[in-house]
């Protein structure tokens, strides 16, 4: 557990920086847009944060507008901003009429009783909807004053109608003493403020020309010195001294009282629409407030988590810096032109951001040319730019820029050198190789990426330019076709070399595969300037010096050969005086009896050195691979068979058991019969030899997989020694026994199974003797036990 | 008897000994130690039979036996301490008419030296030929109509089945029977298993006409296929 803790401190300390820096800059940035919404300003910090939201200058603002729409609603002008029913519009046949009775307008509107301060009213207010030329004619008789008075009088009925169900805003406007619109039901309101029905705690009065304001019963200090500041602390009411009011203003009398705590209102006018939510601009403004002080708290609770991951980041700052060491060097394998792009990306966002956003003012640049080029550039930029802006808007922006940058500096910090670690270093430079050809090979990459290059930016550049810059198209169409061009001839170049590269290492890898294959005397002659002209030639090198190896090696093997054949020549010579005088002392009638038991021990040492001579010269031949084999195809099942019967009489002497599985099919493998005659004489003979009293020898054989498996099995009498080579020379299980083996039996039987193409094995498993000679099936099987029945010709 | 047997071998040690063995035998063994010897040796004395070693100074054994042979047809044993086939091969190809490896045993080598003389004096020396329907491969002959084997022109002593056997493998020297086509043709019937059968058989047949039952020249195995009779 402690050493797992230990382990992953460090992964620990880089979490807590990582979630500490970026909680913080998610915290930081959210409370910084909040700070940008200003101190005063509606919604505001101050704001946010009010105890009440009646003490807000997003309420003072609502209040305010609300007013002002009121006073309109009561003196019968038009709404600014709230437009909520159909509207009456000037038909196309009746501009005409405007524009040629144009010159009657003013006089006939005048004739007509209108004042000069109404009609540059409507005018006014058709111009703000863009119908301004229009309008200089439209009023050329009263009924369409009177239909622009109509006009505003449904407007005022209109906003009465979406407002009226909102309970949260109680209103009664009047003018001149009579009321004309209110929402208040039969709670009327009055100007006392002690009279406000429950649930309210905010009156607003407006009679002659200025405001009185109540909150909670008390009055409110609206005017403060009498002028009136845009900074958001004060109500935007008339009444100030640089805010009067005209006289038909002043007859309007506007009652407006504010819910304590405002609710959703709901109508259902199933008759017509369903349930409806109205408009309620008290309420939204008060969710509104809740909202952003949850969002704010949040960020602060954010920042200070930030805050507090980052304290316990510093104090792993040991670990902190070995997780740094850590992903340094996973950036160090980063190559340099990906980090530069990267650094490019981060200093470069921001600035695009806010720069691309003028591209109109880049316009100015390419004024020369045609309005529709400069359209789509400035198109372009912008697009560009307001995604930038969304993307750096996203409070996790400035984490990811930070984090870039974090990547960046800890990377330069860990790593000396970073450009060591590049893209050019990497795959185009062909510094640190020291051969003509790898570096010929890498510099050919490099410029057919750099061509490739050369056509993605030039290609690119040219076809943005040619939508851009519409006269300079066949220019710019013909420099890209010969980008192309370029491109398809360094790219065939490279593929014609590289063609004749392969082509040479097709050559070489078959040389190699022949040398492997034993083709040691024809050299691997190239053209001179081609890529692998040295390395053939080095290869030639080295072919004839393993040709020279060989037959030197051969050479060697054939003397060994003649070695020890002589040596056995001259043994043999002493050898047959010996065993010849050994043969007539024995036949010597007149010895004594001592004597002759001498001699007896003569005779068989002296017929075990003749076997041994003998199979030495043999075994030496057949490692040497001097062994004359002759392979003919057998029946290896015959061969046992054949085999056992032929050593009959010793098994029936041996105090052993032989139990043969053979197979009745033939079971065909190419071998020199001999020479395996050899082998299992030898393996079963061993067997006999060597197995315990009254054990059994299993002589089996198999075919599968394609192989042909002959086991000989038998129980050792005495305790078989471990980690013995027994087809090793000279071996034998008991190292003190002195029997009429050789100690070439074993190695024997494996020499002359490998030199017939066979595989020899010995499985010692605790006193279990296991040999196993195993051959290749012969294809044809049986084909030629068929021959030899087939020749018959009995009789002569 | 008294024969005259040439032993040449320049290890004196062992031309004594097998002039022991001959004077055993009844032969009378005379000695040279080289090749030059030999040959002389051969001009002057009625030698009947040459044993002679490959190796030998002044003259070796096989120029020894190609020079006697321009002029005499003597029976000619090399005893060569080289084993190999290729050696046995060429000496015979010189002109010798037997090979003996060394060290050689003394019953094989008296074996041999009786047949050779016998084959040499009693039947004339060279194949002559028996009576027109006579089989002859080497020192052995077979009547087939009186079904009698005779080895060194000595009579051997079958037993009906090895008479079946030796008039199956004489008929048709050379060609290799499988142990199951021996057991149908003599025994008339078909076998399991037959091989031990054949084989004790074809053993017992070996120590009669073979000179060496370990080695055999005539009774061959070949090994993982059947049987056949060797023609020289």
């Amino acid at each position: 557990m402690a050493t797992k803790w230990k382990n992953r401190k460090p992964a620990a300390a880089f979490a807590a920086f990582f979630l500490g820096v970026t909680l913080l800059l998610y915290g930081v940035g959210t409370l910084a847009s909040a700070a940008s919404r200003g101190w005063n300003g509606q919604y505001g910090a101050r704001d946010v944060f009010a105890d009440d939201y009646q003490n807000t200058a997003a309420f003072r603002g609502e209040i305010s507008g609300r007013l002002n729409d009121f006073i309109a609603m009561a003196v019968g002008g038009p709404l600014n901003g709230y437009y909520w029913g159909d509207s009456v519009w000037p038909s196309a046949e009746e501009q005409t009429i405007i524009q040629e009775d144009y010159a009657r307008y003013w006089e006939e509107a005048l004739a007509n009783g209108a004042g000069t301060a109404e009609v540059e009213a409507y005018d006014d207010w058709l111009n703000s909807y863009g119908y301004g030329s229009a309008a200089q004619g439209f009023a050329d008789n009263k009924k369409e004053l009177e239909e622009w008075k109509a006009a505003c009088k449904k407007q005022a009925e209109d906003l009465h109608r979406q407002l009226c169900d909102d309970k949260n805003l109680l209103y009664a406007i009047s003018y001149g003493g009579k009321e004309l619109f209110s929402n208040a039901g039969a709670a009327a309101l009055s100007a006392d403020p002690s009279a406000l029905p429950d649930g309210y705690s905010f009156l607003l009065v407006y009679e002659k020309g200025s405001v009185a304001i109540y909150k909670d019963g008390r009055a409110v200090d609206v005017y403060g010195d009498g002028y009136y500041r845009d900074d958001g602390t004060g109500w935007c009411v008339p009444g100030y001294k640089n805010f009067a009011v005209d006289d038909e203003s002043k007859n309007a009398t506007v009652l407006l009282a504010a819910a304590r705590a405002p609710k959703l209102y709901v109508t259902g006018r199933y008759a017509q629409s369903g349930a409806s939510w109205h408009y309620s601009g008290l309420y939204g403004l008060e969710q509104h407030l809740a909202r952003l002080r949850a969002q704010y708290l949040e960020a602060a609770a954010v920042t200070a988590a930030g805050l507090a991951l980052l304290a316990v980041s510093w104090l792993l700052r040991a670990e902190r810096r070995t997780a740094n060491a850590a992903i340094a060097r996973i950036t160090g394998s980063v190559w340099f032109e990906c980090k530069v792009l990267a650094a490019l990306a981060a200093v470069g966002c921001p600035i695009a951001a806010y720069g691309a956003g003028c591209g109109y003012a880049y316009a100015e640049v390419w004024e020369v040319w045609s309005y529709s080029s400069v359209e789509s550039m400035a198109l372009l930029t912008d697009t560009l730019g307001a995604i930038l802006r969304a993307m750096l808007q996203n409070p996790f922006t400035p984490a990811v820029l930070f984090w870039l940058c974090w990547l960046l500096f800890n990377d330069w910090r860990h790593n000396p050198r970073p450009w060591r670690k590049s893209f050019y270093q990497d795959v185009l430079c062909a510094r640190g190789l020291s051969l003509p050809v790898t570096q010929r090979l890498v510099r050919r990459a490099g410029w057919t990426f750099a061509a490739a290059l050369a056509l993605v930016f030039g290609g690119t550049s040219c076809l943005v330019l040619a939508v851009v810059l519409p006269c300079g198209h066949p220019v710019l169409v013909s420099g890209f076709g010969a980008l192309v061009g370029l491109f398809l001839v360094a790219m065939t170049l490279f593929l014609q070399k590289n063609r004749a590269f392969a082509q040479e290492v097709e050559q070489l890898t078959q040389h190699i595969a022949a040398m492997r294959g034993g083709t040691l005397d024809t050299p691997l002659i190239m053209p001179a300037g081609s890529d692998l002209a040295q390395t053939a030639e080095n290869l030639n090198d080295l072919q004839r010096g393993i040709h020279t190896a060989i037959d030197e090696q051969m050479k060697s093997e054939r003397m060994k050969v003649a070695l020890v054949a002589n040596v056995s020549h001259d043994i043999k010579t002493p050898l047959t005086s010996i065993i010849s005088y050994i043969e007539l002392l024995r036949d010597e009638p007149e010895l004594p009896e001592h004597a002759r038991d001498y001699v007896r021990i003569l005779d068989e040492k002296s017929q075990r050195l003749k076997t041994m001579v003998q199979d030495v010269f043999e075994v030496s031949k057949a490692a040497s691979g001097e062994l004359p084999v002759k392979p003919e195809p057998l029946d290896f099942a015959k061969l046992l068979r054949q085999t056992l019967a032929d050593m009959s009489e010793r098994i029936a002497q041996s105090p052993v058991t032989v139990k043969e599985e053979l197979p009745e099919k033939a079971v065909m493998i190419v071998a020199d019969g001999q020479r395996m005659y050899r082998v299992f004489q030898n393996l079963i003979g061993n067997a006999l030899q060597y197995s315990l009293e009254g054990s059994r020898v299993y002589v089996t054989l198999r075919a599968e997989d394609g192989r042909a498996v002959a086991v000989v099995r038998n129980t050792s009498r005495d305790e078989i020694p471990a980690g013995v080579d027994f087809t090793a020379r000279f071996v034998r299980g008991d190292e003190s026994r002195t029997d009429g083996g050789s100690g070439l039996g074993l190695s024997i039987a494996s020499s002359f199974t490998e030199a017939c193409g066979g595989k020899f094995s010995i499985a010692p498993v605790a006193d279990l003797f296991t040999a196993t000679v195993s051959f290749p099936l012969a294809r044809q099987n049986g084909a030629v036990a068929k021959t030899a029945e087939s020749r018959d010709f009995c009789g002569q | 008897m008294n024969e005259c047997i040439l032993v040449a071998d320049d290890d004196a040690e062992i031309v004594n000994a097998i002039a022991i063995l001959l004077q055993k035998e009844g032969y009378r063994p005379l000695r040279a130690y080289n090749g030059l010897e030999a040959l002389e040796l051969c001009a002057r004395e009625p030698v009947r039979l040459l044993i002679i070693d490959v190796m030998m100074p002044k003259l070796d054994g096989l120029s020894a036996v190609m020079k006697l042979r321009e002029r005499r047809n003597l029976p000619i044993i090399v005893l060569s301490a080289k084993s190999e086939e290729t050696d046995k091969v060429l000496g015979l190809s010189m002109g010798a008419d037997d090979y003996v490896a060394k060290p050689y045993s003394a019953a094989e080598l008296m074996a041999r030296v009786k047949s050779h003389l016998r084959r040499y004096t009693t039947l004339g020396g060279i194949d002559s030929g028996g009576a027109g329907s006579e089989i002859v491969n080497g020192r052995l002959r077979y009547d087939p109509t009186a079904r009698q084997l005779t080895a060194d022109g000595e009579p051997v002593k079958l037993t009906a089945t090895e008479t079946k056997i030796i008039d199956l493998l004489m008929r048709n020297p050379g060609r290799i029977f499988p142990a199951e086509e021996i057991y149908r043709r003599v025994w008339e019937e078909d076998a399991f298993a037959p091989e031990n059968t054949v084989m004790v058989h074809i053993r017992r047949i070996r120590e009669k006409i073979e000179l060496n039952p370990k080695e055999p020249e005539y009774l061959k195995v070949v090994w993982g296929i059947g049987y056949k009779m060797e023609k020289p």
